[in-house]
């Protein structure tokens, strides 16, 4: 089971004067129960790969193949898709509409098979993953929420009819530090739980801290792709397309340079800890026997 | 999607985007004047002959302007259709209760349909050469004379360029409401009319909320710059008339003159 990209190409509005090339020749797979971070620079055209591979942009050439089935098959089931495909856009509070936050939580699931009471199980259970009490919030208007809880019902609308895959468009952007490892916690729990997640993101904390994969884009293309540790290790490359070090890797470099052993591909924060621990321990450890 | 709209704007050089947008504005006024007072063969024919070196000279891509004629053959034949069964004539062709067909009646089918096809090109051709500031520029110095019969002209010119603005915002936006709420499931396309009306729902509302959000917004950022009405802001920099212009003004009265005579 997966997501197949095969030889994609998409220029926005081909043939007018405002012509715009999207996409050049991508392919991928993305298999089940990974964790991939998509990065880029502004304009490299990674909102346009999500949602072609969401079947929400049709592309001018090339297959999307989902679970082995192509999407652009004569009869595919549409509904079925969007069942197993989540997607959250960026600054994802605007699809909010409905009176009260349950109805809105409850949208995704208007056509579902499933039974009232599975839908209610999984309506609470969205509430509840993405921190709400749903007795409490579920009767309020989503106008009455701060702007940080609309961006987290609009998520837990996504998640009601638990996706099989679930994509996000940046969706920590704006958020404070707490707020951020919260969420990006969240999406682990989900990965745990087996749920497939691509996220695109500019934050190279993020991403270390969260992929298992990274795919690096530039103008259109796949630049960079593998393993994180990897990616974020190749620096020429790395720098070429963009993609800064993170924190951890930065901090851990300036250990370095004063003489701290930490090993060279520490990427993310718990790594560096991890790091530290192993470090002042072994010092403590040391003065203890003299 | 709806960005692909005939009648953009598209940047240019042309002798139509080089007409000042005012003396543009006027000059397509007095064309949809002679077009209302086409009535002969020859003069059918004069406004052919215009049109066409009206869109030469713009420079704009004939597919484009094929397609949104295309698009409005439907609407063309309904036109037609209507025209040729309902015109009261004395001498039909064919009558049975009250629908009868004449010549007389499809004639003046076709100079509906003629009529509305002409319109619709000059007029694409128009936006399609004039930037929306120019069309607002151009809009400001033609309602000025109001101005003498109290009509607050620059307030006026002030709303209609901050909604022209938010045009391009909101079909953006639009789409991209649009797109979440697909992936979410919702269904725009049902068949029942009163369904479909309840499932333009979850776009309409957040849209609406948008809005309202944006205008909020810009209306604090423009007190916050000091803007308290137009009264006593600094006007803009008059665009004088040139040749061309003069030129483009003379052309259109005299094309509008000819379709009076004849
Ligand atoms: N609806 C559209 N119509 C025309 N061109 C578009 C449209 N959406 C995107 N583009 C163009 O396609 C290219 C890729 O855009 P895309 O939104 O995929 O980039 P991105 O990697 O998501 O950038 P960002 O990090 O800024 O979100 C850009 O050059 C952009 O200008
Ligand atoms: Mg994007």
């Amino acid at each position: 089971m997966s997501i197949e990209l095969k030889n994609i190409t998409h220029i926005y509005e081909p043939g007018t004067p405002f012509e715009a090339a999207a996409l050049n020749n991508v392919s991928l797979e993305i298999r089940e129960g990974e964790k991939i971070g998509l990065m880029g620079r502004t304009g490299c055209g990674k909102s346009t790969l999500i949602q072609i591979m969401a079947g929400l942009i049709k592309p001018l050439n090339g297959n999307v193949i989902i679970d082995g089935i192509d999407i652009d098959e004569e009869g595919y089931d549409r509904t079925g898709l969007r069942q197993k495909l989540g997607i959250v856009f960026q600054y994802p509070e605007v699809q909010l509409f409905e009176t009260t936050a349950y109805k809105d939580v409850a949208f995704g699931l208007k056509y579902s098979d499933l039974t009232p009471e599975e839908k209610d199980e999984n309506i609470r259970w969205a509430f509840e993953i993405t921190g709400f009490d749903p007795d409490k919030v579920g009767s309020k208007s989503p106008l009455e929420l701060s702007g940080g809880e609309k961006r987290r019902l609009a998520i837990a609308g996504v998640l009601a009819v638990r996706p099989k895959y679930l994509i996000l468009d940046e969706p920590i952007a704006g958020l404070d530090p707490v707020a951020r490892e919260k969420f990006l916690k969240l999406l682990r729990d989900l990965n745990e739980e087996g749920m497939t997640i691509i996220m695109i993101s500019h934050n190279a904390d993020a991403i270390a801290g969260f992929a298992d994969r990274t795919i690096v884009m530039s103008n259109g293309r796949i630049e960079i792709e593998g393993d994180t540790k990897t990616v974020f290790m190749d620096r020429p490359k790395a720098d070429e397309a963009g993609i800064s070090v993170s924190t951890a890797g930065r901090i851990a470099g300036m250990l370095r340079d004063r003489g701290i052993d930490v090993s060279e591909d520490v990427m993310s924060e718990s790594e560096l800890l991890k790091e530290l621990c192993v470090h002042f321990n072994n010092d403590n450890r040391s003065e203890d026997q003299t | 999607m709806m960005r692909q709209m005939a009648g953009r704007y598209i940047p240019g050089d042309s002798v139509l985007h080089n007409i000042i947008p005012s003396a543009k504005l006027f000059s397509f006024i007095l064309i949809i004047a002679a077009v209302i007072f086409t009535n002969t063969v020859v003069g059918y024919g004069a406004m052919v002959a215009f049109t066409v070196c009206v869109v030469l000279y713009s420079n704009t891509p004939i597919e484009g302007l094929i397609k949104s004629i295309a698009g409005m053959l439907p609407f063309f034949a309904v036109i037609f259709v209507m025209n040729s069964l309902f015109y009261s004539s004395d001498n039909p062709i064919w009558k049975f209760w009250f629908i009868t067909l004449s010549k007389e009646g499809m004639i003046q089918g076709l100079n509906v349909v003629f009529r509305i096809a002409i319109i619709i090109i000059i007029s694409g051709v128009l936006t399609q050469t004039t930037s929306t500031m120019g069309l607002m520029s151009g809009i400001e110095t033609l309602i000025k004379p109001l101005k003498y019969i109290r009509v607050p002209v620059e307030e006026v010119a002030m709303i209609l360029s901050v909604a022209l603005q938010f045009i391009p915002t909101l079909i953006e936006e639009s789409d991209k409401i649009k797109k979440a709420q697909i992936a979410r499931g919702a269904r725009f396309e049902s068949e029942k009319l009163s369904e479909r009306a309840m499932a333009m729902l979850p776009m309409i509302v957040p849209l609406f909320l948008s809005s309202f959000k944006r205008a909020d917004e810009l209306s604090m950022a423009m007190e916050s710059r000091g803007y308290r009405g137009a009264k006593g802001r600094t006007p803009k920099a008059r665009e004088s008339l040139d040749r061309l212009s003069v030129m483009s003004i003379i052309a259109c009265a005299a094309l509008c003159a000819l379709e009076v005579i004849i």
